[in-house]
């Protein structure tokens, strides 16, 4: 009989699976959103249990489904990075969904909006089990129901551009599950096996013969690949902007803040525990991650600039940041991969806050998104201002900020390395400048009144009032993004315990 | 402007409302089908040509670098299976002790002679039930697109919904009626055959399913769809739908947390061979296949009519 | 040559596995018609399962079906019975997504009256809130 904490991930999951199935029984949205938050409190409590006693035990372990032993069926691995990720993840998905409930109801026909609860609930099983596999094809699986859950949360939406933006997202979705199904298809042929810690076996047995070095190293490109695409990593961005631009407020905060962190969290498992870094590193394979990192450090917040639609902006935005997440990948070293993982945690909690602000200025000037409208926006809700500067005052990286902290990292752990010094630490620098370039200036629009006598934009609003379900988001969120970049030491201290029990 | 001035006319206090301009009504122009393959990144490297020329230097490009990139996915496939171990050896790496357990010991583990089921749906119980809510999923993201609502449904959609089930009532055909009356009992019973059988010979829930949502749609070629909806209505498709992945769900909970905990699950395993045999995976078969055939049925009705029934 | 030839040859599975998948691949990428599109995925998935299902085939061994229960099967007997399984999830999951993107082609056909991708987002893109 195992402790029963070591049963709460596994719990979660089929839990969280359920009530999505139950869910579909709802015919009142506000029912269906209370079931949510339920269930959402529920899973981070869970999280949060098992966080605390697998730090204390000090040992990660592996839970294996079903009545048979190691090798031959379904696992989880939980370990303390693991287990801090998921309730990080559970507690940004609570509030995603409260920031954006009065947009959720907006935009979404009531009839729909029960359905729209399904697909959270399906996300957040997915997220879980994409975060505590330790089996390749279980992860498959999750992947596509991840997929499929954030198609239908861009969709709810329900008019032209988002389906239109849905079905571009589709497309290179299930383009990328092909490669990665494909690469884990021809993996399986030449290792035979499918359980994370066995294929690592294999694979350094096949390493150290030399045995089917090409294949290899092709079918590892082709799995990173697809995975790639699913993060939105440089080349493979194009998606991203008008699936995050269009969709309701709360699906764009889940799909950037979550979404997107899920592969990302798979592809450092699988460098972590499947391919072993010094492998990853000897294939060159990081190199391919920097330069595509810092290529869409650049190009991403020069798009920004250019942009008008906020909410696009900060679309273009994530595309920076994770930019960031795969320069700390593409160093290579174990405190590069910290720093990696911090901003992980940050622009979950950053970039959840951004939409959900800029959601409801919005709605404060009349749902227009446009720039020009959004003038003055903050005197119209004044909580939402304030979150959306602390939000963009982070990702320029203004000390005591969750973003400061991650720049801080990523440039000490790139001291270490000899050609990368230059290119990390002057694509850090070029980013928090063009960071900062669109940033200050939207900061500075939402909170400026009309000293020229120019004509008012939109004249006759008034203020808007607050609601309780945004306040208490905007305000965890805030605490969350200020939390961690005042408590650098801590956390870093758990991730590398996370990192060193993967 | 360029970037730079605005930045210093910004940084000067001049210019400060005008740092974002009030967006141009957008005008619409009626176009032809496929005339504008265009990009706007592009655009800026050819600027002095006119629109025609643009699209062709921009398809131009496009059609080349697809080229390029499905020459380089040959080549690198080429590539791997080339160095891959020879199809059908036995002394490949993944004839290995993985597929013995499964093949020697599947009986005795899960009770089934099917050993694929026994693979699937007991060994890996968790994949598989991801694998029913990927279904289900599907269903719930059509039925949030093609759901009828007062949103995507407007009066012209709805007279020409009406028009189509006037129509279809005219138009049954005699001959496809008599020969589905023929066939429909048919396809019923070999769809439950084959989800009963499903841990005695190849098929399953999802094979079975798929054949019993058939059916139903063959049912509602002949009798229309208010044939199907006097059995079938939305309601009993919930309740099938959400009884089915429930069972489900309990039955991997209860299976899964007996199993790690390393106690005694009572699930009896039956005589191997008959038709009580091989505990969780005949009850799964079950109720995957009555989500199948609502799912598939469902889709049919969706997108034929908007609507479950 | 002759060796690269036999190699093919022994490899049969993949070579068509691979043709398929590229066959799929290029009829996403040059065609801009949806359904077009959603076939090409289509064939692109079926060839990732022939992949995979041969990665399970064994020359002279038959599906892991046993006859008779009484008799214990041996690995001689029969093809190795992961793949299949995995094969089936796959398949599903493809048919869940054939299914999505086709009532989004619909929505899209209904909306702005075309199949054509190019036109749709380029329409899209103007009617941005």
């Amino acid at each position: 009989m195992l402790p029963f904490y070591q049963n709460l991930p596994f719990f979660s999951i089929v839990a969280c699976m359920l009530t999505g199935i139950f869910t579909s029984l709802i015919h009142n949205g506000r029912t269906a959103f209370r079931v949510n938050l339920v269930l959402l409190s529920a899973v981070a409590a869970a999280q949060l249990t098992t966080l605390v006693c697998v730090v204390r035990s000090g040992a990660a372990y592996d839970y294996m489904v079903g009545i048979i032993g190691h090798p031959w069926g379904n696992e989880l691995r939980v370990g303390p990075l693991e287990a801090a990720l998921c309730l990080a993840f559970a507690v940004v998905m609570m509030m995603c969904v409260l920031g954006g409930w009065e947009d959720l109801n907006h935009d979404i026909h009531p009839e729909k909006l029960p359905l729209y609860f399904v697909m959270c609930d399906l996300m957040m099983a997915s997220l879980m089990a994409l975060t505590y596999t330790n089996d390749l094809f279980t992860a498959y699986v999750f992947i596509e129901i991840n997929t499929i859950a954030a198609c239908a949360l861009v969709m709810a939406k329900d008019n032209g551009a988002t389906i239109a933006a849905t079905m571009r997202y589709l497309m290179m979705s299930l383009l990328a599950s092909g490669l990665f199904l494909f690469g884990l298809s021809l993996l399986y042929w030449i290792t035979g096996q499918l359980l994370i810690p066995d294929v690592r076996d294999a694979i350094q047995q096949l390493y150290a013969t030399g045995q089917y070095a090409i294949p290899l190293t092709l079918i590892l490109g082709m799995m990173m690949t697809g995975l790639s695409v699913k993060s939105a990593l440089y080349p493979f961005h194009t998606w991203l902007p008008d699936a995050h631009g269009s969709a309701t407020t709360s699906s764009s905060a889940i799909l950037s803040g979550l979404v997107l962190k899920a592969y990302i969290v798979l592809i450092i498992k699988i460098i972590y525990q499947v391919v072993t870094p010094e492998i990853f590193n000897a294939l060159h394979l990081n190199n391919v991650f920097l330069v595509m990192g810092v290529l869409a450090m650049i190009t991403g917040s020069l798009n920004a600039i250019w942009e008008t639609h906020v909410k696009r902006m900060i679309a273009y935005s994530s595309v920076a940041q994770i930019g960031y997440i795969f320069l700390g990948i593409g160093l290579g070293t174990r405190a590069a991969m910290i720093a990696a993982v911090y901003q992980i945690l940050v622009h979950a909690f950053t970039k959840p806050l951004l939409f959900c602000c800029a959601g409801e200025l919005a709605s404060a000037n009349w749902h227009h998104k446009h720039l020009y409208y959004l003038r003055g926006a903050g005197h119209h809700a004044p909580l939402a201002g304030l979150g959306f500067t602390l939000g963009g005052l982070s990702m320029v990286g203004v000390p005591l900020l969750g973003g400061f902290a991650v720049k801080f990292y990523l440039a000490d752990a790139a001291l270490l390395g000899s050609w990368q010094l230059v290119v990390a630490l002057g694509a850090l620098a070029a980013s928090s400048l063009l960071n900062a370039l669109y940033y200050v200036p939207v900061i500075v629009n939402i909170w400026s009144k009309n000293l020229h006598g120019d004509p008012d934009p939109l004249p006759g609003l008034r203020r808007k009032p607050v609601h309780a379900p945004f306040v208490v988001s905007t305000l965890c969120l805030s605490l969350g993004a200020v939390a961690l970049g005042i408590f650098l030491q801590p956390v870093a201290d758990l991730l590398a315990l996370g990192l060193s029990l993967m | 402007m360029s970037l730079w001035k605005r930045l210093s006319a910004w940084a000067d206090g001049e210019e400060r409302e005008q740092w974002y301009s009030r967006p141009k009504p957008r005008r619409e122009k009626p176009r032809r089908t496929g005339e504008h393959r265009q990009h706007e990144g592009v655009f800026e490297l050819v600027k002095g040509l006119n629109k025609e020329q643009k699209t062709r230097v921009f398809n131009t490009l496009y059609y080349i670098s697809c080229v390029v990139v499905c020459v380089v996915m040959m080549s690198v496939l080429t590539l791997i299976m080339v160095n891959l171990p020879p199809f059908g050896d036995p002394a490949n790496p993944t004839n290995n002790e993985l597929s013995r357990y499964y093949i020697e010991h599947g009986l005795e583990d899960a009770g089934a002679i099917n050993l694929v089921g026994n693979m699937i749906l007991s060994y890996r119980v968790f994949d598989t039930f991801g694998e029913s809510s990927v279904l289900f999923l599907a269903t719930t993201s059509v039925m949030m697109l093609m759901l009828r609502d007062s949103r995507n449904t407007g009066r012209d959609l709805l007279r020409d919904f009406r028009r189509e089930n006037t129509a279809e009532l005219e138009a049954l055909d005699h001959l496809l009626r008599s020969c589905s009356r023929l066939l429909v009992p048919m396809v019923f019973t070999f769809g439950v055959y084959v989800i009963f059988n499903g841990h005695l010979s190849p098929g399953g829930g999802f094979a079975g399913g798929s054949i019993l949502g058939g059916g139903l749609i063959l049912y509602a070629q002949e009798f229309g769809t208010t044939g199907v909806s006097r059995y079938f209505t939305n309601h009993l498709y919930h309740i099938i739908k959400v009884t089915a992945l429930a069972i489900y769900g309990v039955l991997l909970l209860y299976y899964g947390f007996m199993g790690v905990n390393g106690l005694a699950n009572h699930i009896w395993l039956g005589i191997p061979g008959t038709i009580l045999s091989s505990g969780i995976i005949m009850p799964i078969n079950v109720a995957v296949g009555f989500e199948v055939a609502c799912t598939i049925y469902a889709f049919y009705s969706l997108f034929h009519k908007g609507e479950i029934k | 040559m002759k060796d690269f030839f036999l190699t093919l040859y022994h490899q049969r599975m993949l070579v068509t596995a691979a043709i398929l998948f590229v066959i799929g691949f290029a009829g996403l990428l040059f065609n801009w018609n949806l359904i077009k599109k959603i076939v090409g995925l289509n064939i692109m998935d079926t060839a990732v399962y022939l992949a995979l299902t041969s990665a399970g085939y064994v020359n002279g061994r038959v599906a892991p079906i046993m006859a008779d229960p009484k008799v214990p099967a041996t690995m001689e007997q029969f093809i190795n019975p992961v793949p299949t399984g995995l094969v089936l999830t796959g398949i599903v999951v493809s048919v869940s997504f054939t299914a999505f993107s086709l009532a989004l082609t619909v929505r899209l056909y209904r909306k702005y009256g075309t199949l054509y991708l190019d036109d749709i987002l380029f329409r899209a893109k103007r009617s941005v809130d």
